[in-house]
């Protein structure tokens, strides 16, 4: 009896998790805003479905938000709400009115928009052209990535050609014949640029504040669902950020963004100072650029982005042997071969490329950087201290805390010595 | 006519100081004597002391292993933990003297002078507010070592935040006199005025914890449920309670925003006064006698 039961619970265990694989989501048709927000590293893709969550973009940079209806599920996995495009991607039409404190801000047009990346797909900077130039820039793509593919054939037919007549010229010289080896044909260069498809949605560019944005279709009626708050947030210091490379670990760069921060280091231990423009923003609000349904991000804390290199200027050092100014250079490394591991880094030989540009520091005693402009003057908020601290201090630490201790138990003790002291002639 | 109103003001002002001013001056030397010549306050800065070295050895431990370390303040921590910790410890002892006399019946005594129930929590207030400042001279003194024997720089805001730190103390110092008017016996008004504190702090920490583990957005989930507990309970209690103004002082000290910094501690300093009229008021109603 107990046998079957078992038999019978096993199964339906058994069943219940073949079930549980083949669940698939539930889609639900929904009215979306596709948002492509501004960020510092590359525009940023997102959803913003229901349940509705604010809408964050950076004040006074273009940001695409584009209405759409297609199909949402739940993806348990991220805890998200995603959109199925492939299933339904349809624009809705109407225009984006944006108020602010219960007036209408702005009725925005729909607009034809498309990005590109000229470093390749998810690389820096990415390019956000709007209107005519979208569908030029467009067409300019496509038509390079023809001649590209146009290249590439030739390349290869070429290469065929060529290989085949190094094949007979290697025949030819077995047999004694003399031979001219031909020239092999030159690659075309990478093709690299990069664009997504011209679609069409609303450029929001706004100064800071709070906002609500919601779709009026063309019949002049609000789209049921399309409300949404909007805030264009905007950063709250501006700074010189580094990031700093040991030489011996290269691999693990530190940040050094707070102007206030000190850099502490071994002595003669060699930095090497990469320089960013940095600004710092709220650290809810950029998570929730990159995606609305994102449950990172405190309200309370701060977060610095760098948006641009600053490589090409030069680096003051101020310390103990004078003011030098050190040139940015770009840096190679090599791993060392053998058994003993690790890496090198290097000035790269004439024809090889570069791993990283920076300014290389050599630490001795405490010292004060600040970074140059092209004109020779300081920048703003790139001040920093590099201090040598005492190293190997573990016995004279532990001492520290018993003064104060000391200290109480001979006030004790004298106390004692005067209460003994007062109470002596009554005692006589 | 003026001379002669200015001889009264002036009379009736040294009739207030003689008959309140005295005793209460008299009171605060009292308190301060018997309070620092016990071994405790000071092993309370021996163990802040010990905090900030443990933390100190940790830095240098990296900047040896790594070779490099980029800090905004190597004793930021320790300065927190160190003056939460005064101030809990200050906090507890103004309450465990005010409870403590009311249950030998020493007030009772005092209550048989010229001395109010205002003038009483002011002599208890001022004589531990001071503990605090002469508690953090030492704590300064072990930190200015400690700076001196590793190199890691004692930043200037580190020295503004401890002097500022004396307001959120003097906070603490009040709402631990007002438990002890409102609870009368020694062991439930410690067992407050330490519940309020690890109460107070205990959120904050898990409110921190729980912001940094990953939680679904739109299911409900228990971290987020806690989360928002945490938080909320945490945001009411920065400011009800005066531990979270120690925070404040010393997190807008120390990011170099002075006006911040200032307000902060301007701030602390009225819930003091607020809440040592309060104490005053309910040792009032509640009396001075058993």
């Amino acid at each position: 009896m107990n046998r079957a039961l078992f038999a019978v619970l096993l199964a339906l265990l058994l069943l219940s998790a073949g079930t549980a694989r083949s669940q698939v989501p539930v889609k639900e048709r929904q009215f979306v805003y596709g948002i492509n927000a501004f960020a510092w590293a590359g525009y940023a893709g997102s959803l913003s479905a229901k349940p509705s969550h604010t809408i964050y973009v950076l004040a006074g940079h273009r940001s695409m938000v584009s209405p759409r209806e297609t199909l949402v599920y739940f993806w348990p996995i991220t805890g998200e709400y995603r959109a199925d495009w492939s299933g339904l991607n349809a624009s809705v039409p109407g225009t984006l009115e944006v108020w602010k404190s219960g007036r209408a801000a702005a009725v925005l047009a729909r607009q034809m928009y498309v990005l590109q990346y000229p470093n390749g797909p998810d690389s820096e900077p990415a390019v956000l052209y709007v209107g005519e130039e979208a569908e030029r820039r467009y067409r300019a793509f496509v038509d390079a990535r023809e001649r590209y593919r146009d290249a590439q054939v030739r390349y290869l037919e070429a290469r065929g050609r060529y290989l085949e007549a190094l094949d007979k010229a290697v025949a030819a010289r077995q047999h004694g014949a003399p031979v001219t080896l031909p020239s092999p044909p030159e690659e075309p260069p990478p093709f690299r640029l990069f664009s997504s498809e011209v679609h069409d949605g609303f450029l929001i560019d706004l100064p800071p504040g709070q906002y609500t944005i919601r779709v009026r279709g063309s019949d002049g009626q609000v789209i049921a669902g399309s409300q949404r708050s909007l805030v264009a947030f905007t950063h709250r210091r501006e700074a010189v950020g580094f990031t700093i490379v040991p030489q011996t670990r290269w691999t693990v760069p530190e940040r050094a963004d707070e102007p206030s921060s000190t850099i502490y280091a071994r002595r003669d231990q060699i930095l090497y100072f990469q320089p960013f423009a940095a600004r710092e923003y709220s650290d809810l609000a950029y998570a929730r650029l990159a995606n609305p349904q994102s449950a990172e991000g405190r309200s309370d804390a701060w977060r610095w982005e760098y948006t641009q290199s600053l490589a090409g200027t030069q680096l003051q050092v101020a310390g103990g042997s004078g003011v030098e100014a050190i040139p940015g250079r770009p840096y190679r490394v090599e791993q060392k071969t053998g058994e003993a591991l690790g890496y090198e880094v290097i000035e790269p030989p004439a024809g090889q490329p570069a791993d990283f540009a920076g300014f290389k520091v050599r630490v001795q005693g405490t010292m004060s950087l600040v970074l140059l402009d092209p004109n020779g003057r300081p920048v703003p908020g790139s001040e920093r201290i590099v201090r040598v601290p005492h190293l190997r201090t573990a016995w004279p630490l532990g001492i520290i805390p018993l003064l104060p201790l000391t200290l109480g138990a001979a006030v004790v003790a004298w106390r004692r010595e005067q209460f003994r002291h007062a109470s002596r002639p009554r005692e006589g | 006519m003026g001379l002669v109103a200015d001889a009264r003001a002036a009379t009736r002002i040294l009739a207030v100081w003689r008959t309140s001013g005295r005793p209460t001056a008299a009171m605060i030397r009292l308190e301060l004597s018997s309070t620092l010549t016990t071994l405790a306050p000071y092993a309370v800065v021996a163990v802040a002391a010990a905090l900030a070295a443990f933390v100190l050895q940790n830095d240098l431990h990296r900047v040896q292993e790594d070779g490099l370390l980029v800090i905004g303040d190597p004793f930021a921590v320790s300065l927190y933990g160190g003056v939460l910790l005064l101030s809990v410890y200050v906090a507890a002892s103004a309450a465990m003297a005010v409870a403590r006399e009311r249950e030998h019946g020493t007030v009772e005594l005092l209550a048989y002078g010229p001395v109010s129930a205002f003038s009483y929590q002011l002599a208890k207030f001022t004589s531990h507010v001071l503990q605090y400042a002469f508690l953090l001279v030492l704590l300064l003194g072990a930190y200015l070592l400690l700076a001196a024997r590793t190199g890691l720089h004692l930043r200037p805001t580190a020295l503004l935040a401890m002097a500022l730190s004396i307001g959120p103390a003097a906070a603490a110092t009040a709402l631990s006199l007002l438990v002890a008017a409102l609870v009368r016996r020694v062991r439930p008004t410690i067992l407050s005025v330490l519940g309020l504190a690890f109460g107070a702090v205990g959120l904050q920490v898990a409110g921190d914890v729980l912001a940094r583990l990953p939680a679904p957005e739109f299911h409900v989930n228990p971290v987020q449920v806690l989360r928002w507990a945490a938080f909320t309970g945490s945001s009411i209690t920065q400011w009800l309670l005066p531990f979270g103004y120690v925070d404040r002082v010393l997190s807008v000290t120390l990011r170099g925003d002075l006006t911040g910094a200032f307000g902060a501690a301007v701030a602390a300093c009225a819930y003091a006064v607020v809440v040592l009229i309060l104490a005053a008021a309910a040792l009032d109603r509640t009396g001075l006698r058993r």
